[in-house]
């Protein structure tokens, strides 16, 4: 089954060395910050349930979150240490059993991507180079370290079989310790390390097979292009040591962090080169995944087929749809992931929670199942689409009202910004499971505030008042409502755009970036490609400040598209085509030309009843319960999670005598 | 109140005598765990009541079931709280000081992010620094607000406090209420923006119970157009003056001006005066002053002046936690130096606060071992790292030798202490040559430590702080010149000076500052997105961009060296692939460093500081502290 037969389906079952998995889905390791803050390096119960929900749902392969080796390592406050991980490995490895789903032991070392700001140490490296993102110096390990290492993956790998996981994978990928080692990027060593750069990760991979033995799987996550061919890892020079059970493919370095797991603004698959390149170099026996932004499980299907791959890992989608492989079993279209990277990405010093924009996992409450009683849903985006799937599918007659005439609310703007494109595919689900789980939706329908009928009100933000007087402003949203629809996700926005064309006549435009989400960067884009004339103010140092990941594609996005960035100036007012504006610190004016402002701004909450009760987050009048942007407009998350919230309301109401 | 006090005399506070002046203000710390306080918070307070504060506010118990702003927020609305506080008020009672809660609520300057309900504030405006639009207080709501202060006093009464403190200043939904920038409402709260307050202390008084400190503190100056001011503070004291005990002050507001509350080195003690000086005109209860005060002389001076009352030091006590006892008794404190980095960037940045001259701090609750027998101990190098160890193996009874290559004690931080502006930083190292000769380390300058120095010296143990030299980067050819050469050599190129900031940190603006000054055109160019980014969590980046624009400074960024020399710079400007060459008459590098190599390999050696991997100050300062604690 391994070795480039092709032909296999996602479903079917597949060989890892001595073992089985049930399907050729792997949940890779990813930051969660999961861990009881009592006990921060453990794997915890909510870690347990986490991945257990995902081998429920038909994963073939659970990576845990990485785990320290060493002490020398703490990479991030709640970063997992081998050495406190067995009760948790041997846990999550019970809870997954039951599925047959292999649980993996993820093990690692970040190096010089580590941190010093927990453990307080300094940091271990092949040689004495700052981290372009931590700028920390390292320390150039001796032969000592190198060995405690050696024997930190060793020890690590027979904890972990001892307490019951299936085997391990090697962290040799993103922030990675044993990739410093391979990369003449970050190894200038004189020894032996540094006349073959791979003999660390050699000696390590041969203590851990040794530690974990022959009935257990050993799989190596490697980096194999690291985008920096003067002197990075290049798919043309890859090289898999004997011996592994699996390989994983994986893009980027410490200079190119973002890379590793893009948004959408990068076409999911770059990853398959990468495995085309592994087929090559791996010995028969280890099986190749490809790793890369696959969240369809078309495009999965697709790598199998041409034998490009025996497994394919697809964390995100399994984030964002637990069930993924057993609703590709039943035929059914799986709650699709929009690769924004917002909710997932928590390597962040805030210690937030993993999450899911398009299905938030944390703080949602089970639904009382209804008996058919009719309930109402005002607004059709996303918190009342969501609202009325969990309505419907809990049992609940659900008649949607949506005063536009088609579902997505703001969704169908937000889905025309570049990167933003797979939102309409979100829609479109939701649409089908409506239509699914017989949900009757009005289009063009007002609701009536008043009646009797448990309502679930999510009709929506407004805009709110212009940030300086005297130019033409447009709200970001009606902007957007004007432009066509966005192209699918990696290719640039297109140039035959209405609403980029006409706004302002033929004038300079400026977008006012007052919270740095990718709205603004993303209106900056859409009016550059139609060939307009685009400035970008910003009062943070730095336009899109909240982006991320893509902080730093952005801005090339937008020096490339010829946008003007303004940074560390407020707005002060405008006349006769020119934008006053003032430095946040030094107070000093200065001004630009602008036919048309675009306020990127947030919206303001909808018109909301007096006499309204606030109920965890939700406000509740009579049998209405108010939720999403009416009560206060934020990201898609909160509309999903308040729409979940609100479902659960409502039928605690319907349910009442 | 009229008289001017000196800083040992007692204070009444509505039912309790504080046995002096100064207090130790509440202030974030990010040692609870699962919102509950530690015991790590017992002996941080504890420490600073041992030294001789009269009174310890301890920090923000939030009187919000979901309002979570940060990850590592005191719940005070959550009765498994109570255990802790009984652990931190024993503590701090056991050394005689009077400790007080501070109880807020942090409405709109929050996050939904560990709530997962939207935040709260009295108009839907979203905060400059989370930018989450918030959820308008309804009529109802602000009766849940006001209960939940009662209900967290009732914690805080059980929890064995002397009274609290409301804060209605630099975060606070109380603040929102009071601004006309965050009240935009038309309701009796809209009318009367003071109505909550009085609420909130009507509902708090008798939860309090009697013989208890009821405080609150005032904002006087948000630093932003429109906003409050120390007049409004005033007027506000003289209305709630029948319900408090005392009036604290407050200038900035912690998610938009920031640096007027925590100002870094260069701004001058007392800067806030203005308010506790208006508040005092008003109000005859006792009024708390606070502003930056580093030594116990500033404490003096503006009791003297009639200022305040009481005195508010909080990075003063950071710094030392004896400094309360030292303003009464004389003597010299080790000095807070305004660096900002382990009290306030590290605590913005999720992480435990600590101090940069206090290697202790922040980690109080862990003993340190007791000496051993006397040793003897040499120290090579007597920058920050050296200087540290010597007075922490000094103060355990060993015999200390510490050796100096160079002709002066001080290392990087005291040539780094001559840019303009940075002059206070020198104190780190100044303090702890004054400890070290105080307390009998032997020091020689002029002598490098070696083999043969080892052998005839003879210690039980060597701790080697030789610290780092320049890497040189790889770009840089002929006459490329390094921060080092400027800082520390006096070198003063003219005309056309192009500053690399490859490091980050202080190192390229001191020299663009310093070299602007004498008469260069400086330009500094750095890789990352925005420039001198490292001033920003230190709350030193308004200060420095206005510097940077009165002297001309060009800052540009997403740019790299790829070579240098000949009167020539090419660069990289790494988003767009282009490059350029540019004439210039000097390059200065301000790029990471190399460790020395060991100083011998005779002995049993402890590497400290630059010598391990050339890093920030706190790092040389705690490991020179522990390697020597280690003996």
């Amino acid at each position: 089954m391994v070795g480039g037969g092709g032909g296999a389906e996602l479903t079917d079952p597949v060989a890892l060395g001595p073992r089985s998995a049930p399907s050729r889905v792997l949940f890779g390791p990813h930051v969660t910050n999961l861990a009881d803050p009592h006990r921060p390096r453990a794997i915890g119960d909510a870690h347990v349930a986490y991945y257990a929900r995902r081998a429920a749902g038909g994963a073939g392969v659970v990576v845990t979150e990485v785990a320290s080796v060493h002490d020398s390592d703490r990479p991030y406050d709640r970063a997992p240490r081998a050495a406190d991980c067995a009760p948790g490995w041997s846990a999550v490895a019970r809870a997954c059993r039951p599925h047959g789903t292999l649980v993996l032991a993820g093990l690692g070392h970040a190096g010089s991507q580590g941190s010093s700001a927990h453990h307080r140490r300094p940091l271990w490296a092949p040689s004495p180079i700052a981290d372009p993102v931590g700028r920390e110096v390292p320390v150039a390990m001796d032969e000592a370290a190198i060995a405690a290492v050696v024997d930190g993956f060793a020890t690590a790998a027979a904890l972990a079989v001892e307490a019951g996981a299936d085997g391990v994978e090697i962290q040799a990928g993103q922030h990675a310790l044993l990739r410093q080692f391979l990369s003449g990027l970050t190894n200038q060593r004189s020894d032996a390390y540094g006349a073959e750069r791979g003999l660390l990760l050699r000696q390590v991979m041969a203590a851990v097979r040794a530690a974990v033995g022959d009935d257990g799987v050993v799989g190596l996550r490697l980096a194999v292009d690291e985008l920096a061919p003067w002197a990075g890892l290049t798919p043309d020079a890859v090289e898999v040591p004997a011996g592994l059970d699996h390989v994983v493919g994986v893009r980027g370095s410490g200079l190119a962090v973002a890379a590793t797991r893009p948004d959408a603004h990068t076409p999911p698959g770059y990853g398959v080169p990468l495995t085309a390149a592994l087929r090559q170099a791996a010995p028969a026996g280890t099986a190749v995944v490809l790793a890369g932004g696959v969240v369809d499980p078309g495009q999965a299907r697709e790598a199998l087929a041409a034998g490009d791959a025996d497994l394919v890992e697809m964390t995100r989608a399994l984030v964002a749809e637990p069930d993924l492989v057993a609703h590709v079993r039943a035929g059914r279209a799986p709650r699709p992931c929009v690769l924004t990277n917002q909710r997932c990405r928590v390597r962040d010093v805030r210690n937030p929670l993993v999450s899911c924009t398009v299905s938030p996992t944390v703080g949602v409450p089970t639904v009382r199942p209804g008996d058919g009683r009719a309930v109402r849903v005002v607004g059709g985006g996303p918190a009342g689409l969501e609202g009325a799937l969990v309505l419907a599918r809990s049992g609940h007659r659900v008649t949607l009202l949506e005063r536009g005439d088609e579902l997505g609310g703001l969704l169908r703007w937000v889905a025309r910004l570049p990167g933003r494109g797979r939102f309409a595919d979100l829609v479109a689900w939701w649409r089908g499971e409506l239509a699914r789980y017989g949900v009757t939706v009005c289009l063009g329908a007002d609701a009536d505030p008043d009646g009797d009928v448990p309502t679930l009100w999510a009709a929506g933000g407004v805009d709110r008042d212009p940030p300086a007087t005297g130019v033409e402003t447009v709200p970001a949203a009606t902007f957007l409502a004007g432009a066509p629809p966005s192209d699918r996700p990696g290719r640039g926005p297109r140039r035959s755009d209405g609403a980029a064309r006409s706004v302002g006549g033929d004038g300079p435009v400026v977008v006012w970036d007052r919270i740095g989400d990718a709205t603004g960067v993303g209106v900056a884009e859409l009016l550059a490609a139609a060939g307009r004339e685009v400035a970008i103010v910003t009062g943070d140092g730095v336009v899109g400040h909240e982006l991320g990941g893509d902080l730093v594609p952005a801005q090339a996005r937008l020096v490339a598209a010829g946008v003007r960035r303004v940074v560390r100036h407020a707005l002060v007012d405008a006349a006769d085509g020119v934008l006053t504006l003032r430095h946040v610190d030094t107070g000093e004016p200065t001004t630009l030309r602008c036919a048309a402002l675009v306020d990127a701004s947030p919206r303001v909450p909808g018109p909301v009843p007096e006499d309204a009760v606030a109920e965890g987050g939700l406000l509740v009048v009579g049998p209405q319960v108010l939720a999403g942007d009416v009560v206060a407009p934020r990201t898609v998350h909160e509309a999903v999670l308040d729409g979940r919230r609100a479902a659960a309301r409502v039928a605690e109401l319907a349910a009442r005598p | 109140m009229t008289t001017t006090p000196l800083p040992g005399d007692p204070v009444r506070l509505g039912p309790l005598t504080l046995r002096n002046r100064i207090v130790f203000p509440a202030h974030l710390t990010n040692a609870a765990v699962g919102g509950r306080p530690t015991a790590q918070h017992a002996a941080y307070y504890a420490a600073r009541a041992a030294g001789g504060a009269a009174m310890v506010i301890t920090e923000e118990h939030s009187a919000g079931d979901d309002d979570r702003p940060y990850e590592r927020l005191i719940r005070g609305t959550d009765p498994a709280v109570v255990p802790g506080l009984r652990r931190i008020t024993d503590a701090v009672h056991a050394h005689g000081a009077v400790v007080l809660a501070q109880v807020g609520h942090n409405g709109g300057q929050a996050s939904s992010r560990y709530s997962g309900v939207p935040v709260t504030a009295p108009s839907p405006l979203p905060d400059p620094m989370f930018r989450e639009v918030p959820r308008a207080l309804t009529i109802r709501d602000v009766a849940d607000l006001v209960a939940g202060f009662a209900r967290t006093a009732e914690h805080v009464v059980a929890g064995g406090y002397d009274g609290l403190e409301i804060q209605a200043s630099q975060a606070s939904v109380i603040r929102q209420f009071l601004s006309p920038l965050t009240n935009h409402r038309e309701d009796a709260y809209g009318e009367d923006p003071g109505r909550l307050l009085v609420e909130i202390l009507a509902a708090v008084r008798p939860a309090l119970g009697p013989g208890r400190v009821l405080g609150v503190r005032l904002q006087g100056d948000e630093g932003l157009a429109g906003g409050l001011t120390a007049a409004d503070a005033a007027a506000l004291a003289r209305r709630v003056e029948g319900t408090v005990d005392y009036v604290n002050t407050a200038v900035g507001v912690a998610t938009a001006t920031l640096p007027l509350i925590e100002p870094p080195m260069g701004v001058p003690a007392g800067y806030a005066a203005a308010v506790p000086t208006a508040v005092r005109d008003a109000v005859d209860v006792p009024v708390v002053g606070v502003g930056r005060f580093t030594i116990p002389e500033q404490v003096a001076a503006t009791l003297a002046a009639g200022t305040c009352d009481l005195v508010g030091v909080v990075r003063g006590q950071i710094a030392d936690p004896g400094f309360a006892g030292t303003a009464l008794a004389g003597g010299r404190v080790r000095r807070c130096v305004g660096c900002n980095q382990e009290c306030i960037a590290a605590v913005g940045l999720n992480r435990r606060l600590g101090c940069v001259v206090n290697p202790r701090a922040g980690r109080e609750a862990v003993p340190v071992p007791a000496p051993r027998s006397r040793r003897r101990v040499l120290v090579a190098g007597g920058g920050p790292a050296g200087l540290s160890a010597a007075v922490a193996a000094a103060r355990r009874g060993h015999d200390v030798h510490l050796v100096e290559a160079g002709a002066r004690l001080g290392g990087q931080v005291a040539w780094a202490a001559a840019a303009p502006g940075r002059g206070e930083l020198g104190h780190a190292v100044d303090d702890l040559a004054a400890e070290a000769r105080e307390l009998g380390v032997a020091i020689r300058l002029g002598v490098v430590v070696d083999d043969a120095l080892v052998a005839a010296h003879a210690p039980d143990v060597v701790v080697d702080a030789t610290g780092s030299v320049p890497a040189g980067p790889g770009w840089a050819g002929e006459g490329v010149l390094d921060v080092e050469d400027v800082l520390r050599a006096g070198a003063r190129p003219r005309g056309r000076v192009l500053v690399v900031d490859e490091a980050g940190g202080h190192a390229a603006p001191s020299v663009a500052e310093l070299l602007a000054i004498a008469g260069a055109t400086v330009t500094t160019v750095t890789p990352a997105l925005e420039a001198a980014a490292d001033l920003g969590p230190t709350l030193e980046a308004p200060r420095w961009a206005r510097r940077a624009a009165a002297l001309g400074i060009r800052q540009e960024v997403e740019t790299v060296v790829l070579g240098a020399g000949n009167g020539t710079v090419r660069l990289l400007h790494h988003l767009t692939g282009e490059e350029e060459t540019r004439p210039v008459d000097a390059v200065v590098a301000c790029s990471p460093r190399a460790a020395r190599e060991p100083v011998t390999a005779a002995v049993a050696v402890r590497r400290v500081g630059d010598a391990v991997a050339p890093r920030l100050l706190d790092a040389a300062v705690r490991e020179g502290h522990d390697a020597a604690v280690g003996i």
